[in-house]
């Protein structure tokens, strides 16, 4: 409220001085402003104002020349505030009137509804009736004790309407109470509510690692909003040398971090006649999930085997004694057959009448991580016997060069008999479910159709590396093929409709490079899988099956953008480009160094003119570039890229007899088939035609990943791998950091 | 001058005498296998080499002597002590190609980058196949059994086989295209042979070699034979290849996968390599048939493989004709062609 008093005098300045408010609820704080106020003798001159708040006759301030002051009435009273404005010598004063008013203190009330029904009851918690006599209800707080004894569950806000979960059966108050501006306050108390005991099973609906009353809506349909996850318990916590799933106990260390929590709650109305029972489907779940359950202290029972019977009784007298914790797990990865929904459904049968109450859960994917994520292991083999073909210079390379930040994991070269290529032994990925401490995280690999028994890295992941948090899944084997390995598996980073990236495979029915018809394909069962997975499905197909491996990697890879500007793809995809090496080749030639070696050194080199003299070596190149802008093209309808999302590097083919059949090879080793680590690139060593001081290929490829923002180093793989049919990624497998994204708000139901 | 006269003379006959020895033992090495080979090619000395010289410089090696080229070539290795007699191939021993990540054995690729003499290449296919020193019994995994093994030996002899073709087919050795044509020829060697024989016969571009190819791809029955043979004439670029390519491709009663073949063979026929080697008209008469079946109703379950055919060219005139039609697979051919004449 603004007041406007004047008190003029002949010699006097005008006194004008503006009070807000003039009256209000003690405490009270009063803004008093005489800026308004004139000399009208001295127009000009300079007005100070000075303020006494009680009117005792004894200023509260000096002389201000800001003429402006503002002052708390603490107790209520009326006051005679009195202003004193000076021009010069001569001054004027005005007094005021001030009223602070005792507070009134609000009135509390509250309603619940409904007032009575069965375990799980949801009620309405209403205290919006209440009221500020002397003030905006509005403006007044509740907070609320649900159970009435004393201890509020929420802290005051101007929230007074609120939902609440009675969790027990018996007799409830809800008790509120609200609070003024002033800081008075009022409780009201409910009518008695009325909760019978019934059925309720709960579990982490909202994904916020905890069971609590916010879980309870949409508990019982999974969706991309709602729905509990548990993970397929694949790693081996106590170290048996089995999977912790393989087994239908509890393992002892650290496994229970890796299994859902699901609560029964207690019902104490049950005794023991009456009928307890929890139903686990669709069929597919109770093949694949197991649930273990505790009462109390001592009571762990396995409630469902996988494979079991779906439905499992439980003993009243233990869900009338408390809470019942169920642990979940599952035993298998989402499969072709089960996409990973579990459904649990709660009976209790007393007295003729049946209550029920279900949740549903679904198991995590596994995901695989892409070359953008950040590295933290890398496999490799290191070896330095003659008999199995050492590979000490790309070994040493790695161990020196590596960061800090990315373990290098070594595989014994006699444990696995040379069998170097760690890249299509498996592919790295992980498991995850909501924890209380965050993402509870499962490395989970995937164990590809690679049959070499004790003779090769078959062991490797479900032997060596099985151990806590790090397990392994595995489709069976269907259909024996390269085409199965992790080297023709490849993820797409994050891009629009997949934010946590696509798997993509190569394999076709296009035929060899000299058009003969050619078929292969990953193995349908493998294939599945990975769609199974759903989160980075369905995977892209394109052709491969003209590679003598029959491997993408042997064609393209994904690398990092770090020059990307701000709305710029992240990533790249580097293509192998017979085109820019004959091109390379040419221009070498071109210039008088047609005699130039190329593979300078080696058994098998050759010159830069003896290989553009070939008609049958060019016409493969035209060939085999045919084949990539084929795949190109495929790839860049399905992930929405442009040209410009497309880098190239210099990598000539040439064709391997297999059975009769032509399969294409990289003749240099080939620069896209490349490690990743963050931001270094290991490159295989192209080994081209050495120019005027440079080899042509290397400062072909090193100028488009420095452009990228990337680190090269060139690695030698000439004899330990790329005759083998292999190159630097080959040889190796990174395994990234998860994403940070949660899978489970984009595991798209469409897909 | 009286000594000059004598010397000629003494040359003349000892000239002869060498010519005659050559003939002799490069008889043998012709008839004789096993120990009586190896005696017949220890007579092999530097001394005839001139002899030798003069035989393989004045032979024009045709279907009745290619034979005799062939022993030639082989007793030059000999006589001349070239390098690679005693090859071992690491493709075929198992030591490495079960490391590698097919385990496949083959050498082509390796006999290919070794570019070993002729000679080496013809005693090994002709004469010593046997007796090459594939890997002992100790060299396979333990944990074969020996039917595993046995099996194994039989890929290595295979690939080693075929290894051999390839590389004869790549030495541009006027004895080569009568070999291979034999190989494709005969019924009795395996298909798998036979179809790296079809292809690298068509790779030498020898005269003759098309009529074999364009045989085999019209009339034989074994689909995997039918198809390297027409990849070969793809390789090939006569007219004959040209017109038996086309009269496939454009058939709409050619078996779908004969018929993919042609034309991917028509593509590389076309392609832009053979433009700079075959001539731009051949070149683009084969790459205007492929536009022309990119609009033929008949053949659009082969569109994909056309497009890639076409994108091995860069040819103007393809490229005329594709940007009037208005079709996404012309368009797609034509960015194809577009970028490879960039």
């Amino acid at each position: 409220m603004t007041v406007l008093l004047v008190s003029c005098g002949s010699s006097e300045p005008n006194v004008v001085v503006t009070t807000t408010p003039s009256s209000g609820v003690a405490p009270v704080s009063v803004t008093f402003d005489a800026t308004g106020s004139s000399d009208p003798e001295n127009p000009a001159a300079v007005l100070t104002a000075r303020f006494d708040f009680d009117g005792d006759g004894n200023f509260d301030t000096e002389p201000l020349a800001e003429m402006k002051a503002t002052f708390i009435y603490e107790q209520a009273g009326t006051y005679k505030p009195i202003v004193e404005v000076k021009s010069g010598e001569r001054s004027g004063t005005l007094e005021l009137v001030v009223e602070a008013k005792s507070n009134v203190a609000p009135t509390a009330a509250l309603t619940v509804t409904p007032p009575t029904g069965r375990l799980p009851l949801a009620v309405s918690v209403d205290a919006s009736a209440s009221a500020d006599p002397d003030g905006d209800a509005a403006n007044l707080e509740a907070r609320f004790d649900y159970d009435s004894d004393g201890t509020y569950e929420t802290e005051f806000s101007t929230e007074k309407v609120v939902s609440y979960v009675f969790q027990s059966a018996g007799e409830h108050r809800v008790t509120v109470e609200v609070r003024d501006h002033a800081g008075a306050t009022a409780t009201a108390t409910s009518d008695p509510i009325v909760v019978e005991a019934g059925a309720d099973i709960d579990a982490d609906t909202n994904r916020d690692g905890r069971i609590d009353d916010t879980d309870d809506e949409g508990e019982d349909v999974w969706s991309i909003e709602r729905g509990a996850v548990f993970l397929a318990n694949l790693d081996d916590d106590d170290f048996d040398g089995r999977r912790d799933a393989d087994s239908a106990t509890l393992e002892a260390g650290n496994d229970l971090p890796d299994l859902a929590t699901v609560l029964i709650r207690k019902n104490a109305d049950l005794t023991s006649g009456d009928d307890v029972s929890l139903t686990i489907t669709p069929p597919a779940a109770a093949s694949n999930v197991r649930v273990i359950m505790i009462a109390g202290t001592n009571t762990i029972r396995t409630l469902h085997e996988p494979g079991g019977a779906a439905r499992a009784t439980i003993d009243p007298t233990l869900a009338a004694a408390g809470d019942l914790t169920l642990l979940v797990e599952g035993v298998s990865t989402r499969t072709a057959s089960w996409d990973g929904r579990a459904t649990l459904t709660l009976e209790m049968t007393s007295g003729g009448n049946t209550l029920s109450d279900a949740v549903a859960l679904r198991v995590s994917p596994v995901i695989f991580t892409d070359n953008l994520q950040p590295a933290e292991r890398l496999y490799v083999m290191r070896i330095d016997d003659r008999r199995l073909g050492p590979n000490l210079e790309f070994y040493t390379a790695l161990q020196q060069q590596l960061a800090d930040s990315v373990e290098l994991y070594t595989a014994d070269q006699w444990d696995y008999l040379g069998d170097r290529w760690l890249q299509d032994n498996m592919q790295t990925g992980y498991q995850s479910m909501p924890s209380p401490s965050g993402l509870q995280v499962m490395k989970t690999h995937l164990q590809t159709q690679r049959p070499t028994g004790d003779q090769g890295l078959e062991p490797f992941l479900v032997e060596e590396l099985l151990g806590a948090d790090r397990g392994w899944a595995y489709p069976g084997r269907s259909r024996d093929t390269s085409l199965n390995y992790g080297g023709n598996l490849e993820v797409a980073p994050p891009h629009e409709g997949y934010p946590l990236g696509r798997v993509i495979v190569g394999g076709g029915s296009g035929g060899t490079l000299d058009g003969r018809p050619y078929e292969d394909t990953m193995s349908e069962g493998q294939l599945a899988w990975l769609n199974a997975q759903q989160i980075q499905a369905p995977a892209v197909e394109v052709s491969s099956e003209w590679l003598a491996v029959g491997h993408i990697d042997e064609v393209f890879l994904f690398i990092p953008n770090r020059a990307a500007t701000a709305g710029e793809r992240p990533w790249k995809v580097v293509f192998a480009s017979p085109d820019l090496g004959i091109e390379l080749l040419e221009q070498v030639s071109a210039a008088g160094g047609g005699s130039t070696s190329v593979f300078a050194g080696r058994q098998t080199q050759s010159t830069v003119d003896r290989i553009l003299s070939n008609n049958r070596m060019m016409s493969y190149q035209d060939a085999a570039q045919a084949k990539i802008d084929s795949i190109r093209e495929a790839l860049m309808s399905a992930l929405n890229l442009t040209d410009d999302d497309i880098v190239e590097v210099p990598v000539l083919f040439e064709w391997h007899n297999f059975d009769g059949y032509e399969f294409a090879a990289a003749y240099n080793p080939g620069i896209q088939n490349l490690v990743v680590a963050d931001d270094v690139l290991y490159v295989p060593d192209p080994e081209g035609p050495v120019f005027q001081g440079s080899d042509i290929f290397k400062t072909s490829s090193e100028q488009v990943f420095t452009e990228l923002g990337l680190t090269t180093r060139f690695v030698d793989v000439f004899d330990s791998y790329h005759l083998n049919l292999g190159e630097a990624h080959c040889g190796t497998e990174m395994e990234g950091a998860p994403y940070d994204a949660p899978w489970w708000a984009h595991d798209s139901e469409r897909r | 001058m009286k000594k000059s006269l004598l010397t000629l003379l003494f040359l003349s006959v000892a000239s002869s005498a060498f010519g005659a020895e050559i003939d002799r033992v490069v008889g043998e090495l012709k008839t004789t296998d096993g120990a009586a080979y190896l005696r017949a090619r220890a007579k092999l000395s530097s001394s005839l080499a001139p002899a030798l010289d003069a035989r393989v410089a004045e032979l024009v090696v045709d279907r009745t002597n290619w034979r005799d080229a062939a022993y030639l070539a082989i007793a030059d290795v000999y006589v001349h002590e070239r390098a690679g007699r005693d090859v071992v191939l690491r493709g075929i021993d198992p030591h490495y190609y079960l490391r590698d990540r097919v385990q496949n054995p083959t050498v082509s690729s390796e006999l290919r980058r070794l570019r070993l003499p002729p000679g080496v290449l013809f005693e090994m296919y002709l004469e010593t196949f046997d007796s090459y020193p594939f890997a002992a019994a100790s060299a396979y995994p333990a944990h074969l059994d020996a039917p595993s093994r046995a099996a194994l030996r039989e890929r290595e002899r295979s690939a080693l086989r075929q290894g051999l073709i390839d590389a004869i087919g790549a030495t541009g050795h006027p004895a080569a295209p009568f070999l291979l044509g034999d190989v494709l020829a005969n019924e009795g060697e395996s298909i798998e042979t036979r179809s790296v024989a079809a292809a690298a016969l068509g790779a030498t571009g020898a005269e003759g070699a098309s009529e074999a190819l364009a045989q085999v791809a019209r009339g034989a029955s074994e689909e995997r034979l039918r198809t390297a043979a027409i990849a070969g004439l793809g390789h090939h670029r006569d007219d004959l290849a040209f017109t038996t390519l086309r009269a496939l491709a454009e058939s709409a009663n050619t078996p779908a996968t004969v018929r993919a073949t042609a034309i991917a063979g028509l593509g590389a026929y076309a392609t832009r390599s053979a433009r700079t080697r075959v001539g731009a008209t051949k070149a683009d008469r084969a790459a205007l048939v492929l536009v022309a079946l990119l609009e033929r109703d008949d053949a659009s379950a082969h569109t994909q493989k056309i497009v890639e055919a076409l994108g091995r060219t860069n040819s103007p005139a393809a490229l005329k004709a594709l940007q009037s039609i208005d079709s996404p697979a012309a368009k797609r051919a034509a960015r194809r062609i577009e970028r490879r004449m960039r």
